[in-house]
């Protein structure tokens, strides 16, 4: 039985790394007394997959795990028992009930929307954030130098930034922005940051603080989260 | 305030989960709900120090008592620390992000000397006074123990006392002196007065007592104690070891440790009696915890904890007296909850692997074996007690069994040693490779690994070795370089070596005296940070620091001490006698065997008559087979 959970990564939480949270689930489902499902062989692993990895320190609103259970559990006592289980930053939102043959989490998310906190050098006014948000989306090309195993390499990241808005609060720069999340290439919020930097924005570096809000399967107009694809949620 | 500063700070560093808290099992105390408060400080990273069981009693007995509280503080990484110091943050405890300097003891645990520039690096950072005499009232008692304790004169400036022995129930009754201390004083250490108070409590050094005059060769021409001090500090030792308070709900970290697994300790102390060996000496006497103990223990151990894997924790564990019994029991019901059984510190004997092949289910990699010495004669010198039988049939065993790595521990430099003993760890090396590959046949998946690792010999405070002199830096890197030559002939057959130069700075601080502390507070003064990581340490920082106090090192470690003379060590008592140390130094030259009190007769130690207390053995039958 598989179930799919909907959690948040706050706090310290946010300093947990992709494969160190592996490894905090696996023993709060053991705490939790669940009965995970584990791969055969000499290094069994428990069946788990998780939305993809965010950056470290990252925070989220919405992330997502999909749970092998080797019997049939009762979804909404999993959820509290393993609420119960893990370290302090990890809170269980929803959870549901896996049909066969679904998409995998990897293969189903396209999409994600971040918060991102900017300290601003200077104060700025809401039209300036707004002139150079409008600048960032008028642009036909978005060049990105990336860098890979043998040097750089350029990437077009425009058709990856799908809306972009800003706003002033107190010091801060508060940026929403709706992006490409893909095997094929990913729009990271550091990026956005970057070309509304090379645009004027003023921000101070060294200091900046993201937030995953949502992760989302984007067909044309329409944008299902993860759980809402999936029937009798918790 | 500080809270803010660490999250400006925390996206700019390296493994940022090293500076957080709030891992599944750590205790938040109200603050103001506690009468006296420590930090338990660990001079290393906090992957490292949250792989030592020491930390997780001392923090789960504390906690458990009403009205004390312990929090934890680790070594800053050179990135943090350069940012703590740009941003002026002090150190703090993981727990509730307050400065160290506000608690009422600042408690290290001393593992390893490479670890002691980090501790005055943390003093620092904590905006403590480095030296004990230069305290006041707002800082903190700053003390430590563990088994660099046992020589604490490098450090004995730094420190306001030490706790020899065993800690758990020795730190519980420090806290609560300074509890009352502290009522009494309207909520204040007044730290003269504390200072004579807790020399009432077994296992305490108090160094500002103690005053020492040196000779040339680093022995002690004079001592002078103060009143009311001891001239000699017996070690704390927990008798009823069984009884004592063990954590049932240890941290959970959620970054990976080095050791991330139950530990589960079965005992303490070992009665082997290699002869190179501190621990051998400073936990004695063994004392085991029954199998009903271990049993209760290890169930609480895996629901508390979830982790998959448990190991069995002590000197030796083999040595347990019911191991067979206790592994079987604990692999079977272990094994209905999904939690597999590892044994390290395996012995070097067929037994040992038939054992680990039963009870070890899953993972199958390396199987590592300390043989320590090459030749029979030399080790009938350090009393390893270990045959060349016994390796081959414990690698014979480990080979069918399935595994294909085998990993085998050396020591060079060790007293009496001659370049036929260096040929002997090649050949012995050589013979356990070849007899990997006939069973195994060698090729593809059945390819097999040996994996040879020589350490560098560092003469130990307190063992029948401490007289004896290290090789110097070129003859240790001249040994080297000939194993290497050998080697590198044998494919499949890896040689891994010590920093020649770390093992000497490890011998000049393990048999240091109060001399050594201005260089160690320079060497810090002038960089050295971490200096057991290989790629952080500075020997030429340490020479330049040597230099500038007038601290020869050489002299103090690469020369015979003399058997009468008094070592800078002698004031701290671990129970066992010097005569022995001495009839055990003699045995080694003459190659003679000293039979483990266990299996033959008393070797006469010392330990049982001068501490008052007796081995803890808790054996339904001895051994048995597998």
């Amino acid at each position: 039985m598989r179930v799919r959970f909907e959690f948040s990564k706050d706090k310290e939480a946010r300093y947990v790394s992709h494969l160190d949270m592996i490894r905090v689930f696996e023993r709060s489902l053991r705490r939790a007394g669940l009965p995970l499902s584990y791969s055969q062989g000499f290094n069994p692993h428990p069946k788990m997959a998780f939305s993809p990895a965010l950056a470290l320190g990252t925070s989220s609103e919405r992330e997502y795990v999909d749970i092998s259970f080797e019997t049939r559990v009762n979804i909404s006592e999993a959820k509290i028992k393993l609420q119960e289980s893990l370290p302090s930053g990890f809170n269980i939102r929803s959870c549901a009930v896996i049909p066969e043959g679904a998409q995998s989490l990897n293969s189903l998310i396209n999409r994600a929307v971040y918060t991102i906190k900017c300290l601003l050098a200077r104060e700025v006014s809401q039209a300036e954030l707004d002139a150079w948000c409008s600048a960032l989306m008028e642009m036909e090309k978005i060049l990105i130098k990336k860098k890979t195993k043998k040097g750089f390499r350029e990437r077009d990241i425009r058709r990856g930034i799908f809306s972009l808005n800003c706003k002033p609060v107190n010091d801060y720069a508060l940026i929403n922005a709706d992006l490409l999340l893909s095997s094929e290439g990913s729009v990271r919020p550091e990026d956005v940051v970057e070309v509304l930097v090379s645009l004027g924005m003023p921000v101070e570096s060294g200091y900046m603080e993201v937030r995953r809000t949502g992760l989302y399967r984007c067909q044309g107009e329409t944008c299902l989260n993860p759980m809402q694809v999936l029937s009798q949620v918790c | 305030m500080l809270q803010e500063k660490l999250e400006r700070v925390l996206p700019l560093v390296e493994k940022p989960a090293r500076y957080v808290n709030n891992e599944y099992n750590s205790v938040h105390k109200v603050w103001e709900e506690c009468n006296v408060r420590m930090v338990f400080a660990y001079p290393d990273v906090y992957e490292i120090g949250m792989s030592h069981l020491g930390l997780e009693i001392l923090y789960g007995v504390v906690n458990s008592r009403e009205g004390m509280l312990m929090e934890r503080a680790f070594a800053p990484w050179r990135d943090m620390e350069e940012k703590m110091r740009e941003k002026g943050l002090p150190l703090f405890s993981l727990e509730s992000k307050r400065p160290v300097r506000d608690f009422d003891l600042l408690g290290f645990t001393l593992q390893y000397e490479l670890s002691f520039t980090n501790i005055l690096n943390m003093l620092d950072l904590a905006g403590i006074p480095l030296h004990f005499w230069e305290r006041g009232p707002g800082d903190p008692l700053v003390i430590a123990g563990g088994p660099c304790a046992f020589n604490p004169e490098p450090l004995a400036p730094f420190f306001d006392f030490f706790l020899i022995g065993d800690g758990e129930e020795g730190l519980v009754g420090i806290m609560e002196l300074v509890a009352e201390h502290k009522e009494k004083n309207s909520g204040r250490v007044v730290r003269e007065e504390f200072l004579e108070e807790v020399l009432n409590l077994p296992g305490i050094y108090v160094p500002s007592f103690y005053h020492f005059k040196y000779a040339p060769d680093g022995t002690v021409v004079e001592k002078k104690v103060t009143a009311p001090a001891p001239g000699r500090v017996k070690k704390n030792v927990l008798k009823n070891f069984e009884k004592v308070y063990y954590p049932e709900l240890p941290i959970v970290p959620n970054m990976e440790t080095v050791h991330d697994r139950i530990m589960l300790e079965v005992a303490r102390g070992c009665a082997r009696g290699c002869r190179f060996c501190q621990a051998g000496i400073i936990y004695r006497p063994v004392r085991e915890k029954s199998k009903d103990v271990l049993v209760r223990q290890a169930d609480k151990l895996a629901e508390s904890t979830g982790y998959p894997e448990i190991s069995l924790v002590s000197l030796s564990s083999a040595d347990y007296s019911s191991i067979v019994p206790l592994a079987r029991e604990l692999a079977d019901k272990m094994s209905s909850k999904g939690v597999s059984l590892s044994l390290p510190s395996l012995r070097v004997d067929k037994f040992s692997v038939d054992l680990a092949e039963e009870i070890q289910k899953v993972r199958k990699s390396t199987l590592t074996f300390a043989p320590e010495a090459g030749t029979q004669r030399l080790r009938d010198v350090i009393n390893k007690g270990v045959t060349e039988e016994d390796v081959l049939a414990a690698v014979s065993s480990a080979f069918s069994a399935g595994w294909d790595k085998v990993k085998l521990y050396f020591m060079m430099g060790l007293p009496t040693e001659t370049y036929e003993d260096l040929d002997g760890i090649f050949d012995l090396a050589l013979k356990v490779f070849n007899t990997g590959r006939d069973i195994r046949g060698g090729k593809g998946r059945n390819r097999i690994k040996v994996t040879v690792s020589v350490s560098s010999f560092v003469p130990k405070a307190h063992t029948p070795f401490q007289w004896c002199p290290q090789d110097t830096v070129e003859v240790l890197k001249r040994k080297q370089a000939y194993l290497r030559d050998k080697f590198s002939r044998i494919k499949g057959l890896d040689f891994n070596w010590h920093d020649a130069q770390q093992s000497f700075l490890e011998a000049v601080i393990a048999r240091g005296n109060r001399e050594l502390a201005p260089v160690i507070r320079e060497a810090w003064r002038k960089g050295c940070r971490f200096d057991s990581w290989s790629d952080q340490f500075k020997p030429e920082l340490w020479r330049e620091a040597f230099e500038a106090v007038g601290y020869k090192p050489a002299v103090k470690v690469n020369s015979q001490l003399g058997l009468e003379s008094v070592l800078p060590w002698e004031h701290i008592d671990t129970g066992v006698s010097k005569e022995f140390l001495l009839r055990e130094y003699h045995n080694a030259l003459q190659g003679k065997l000293t039979l483990d009190c266990r299996q033959g007769k008393c070797s006469q130690c010392g330990i049982c008559v001068g501490l008052g207390v007796g081995m803890e053995l808790r054996g339904e039958e001895n051994a048995g087979q597998v």
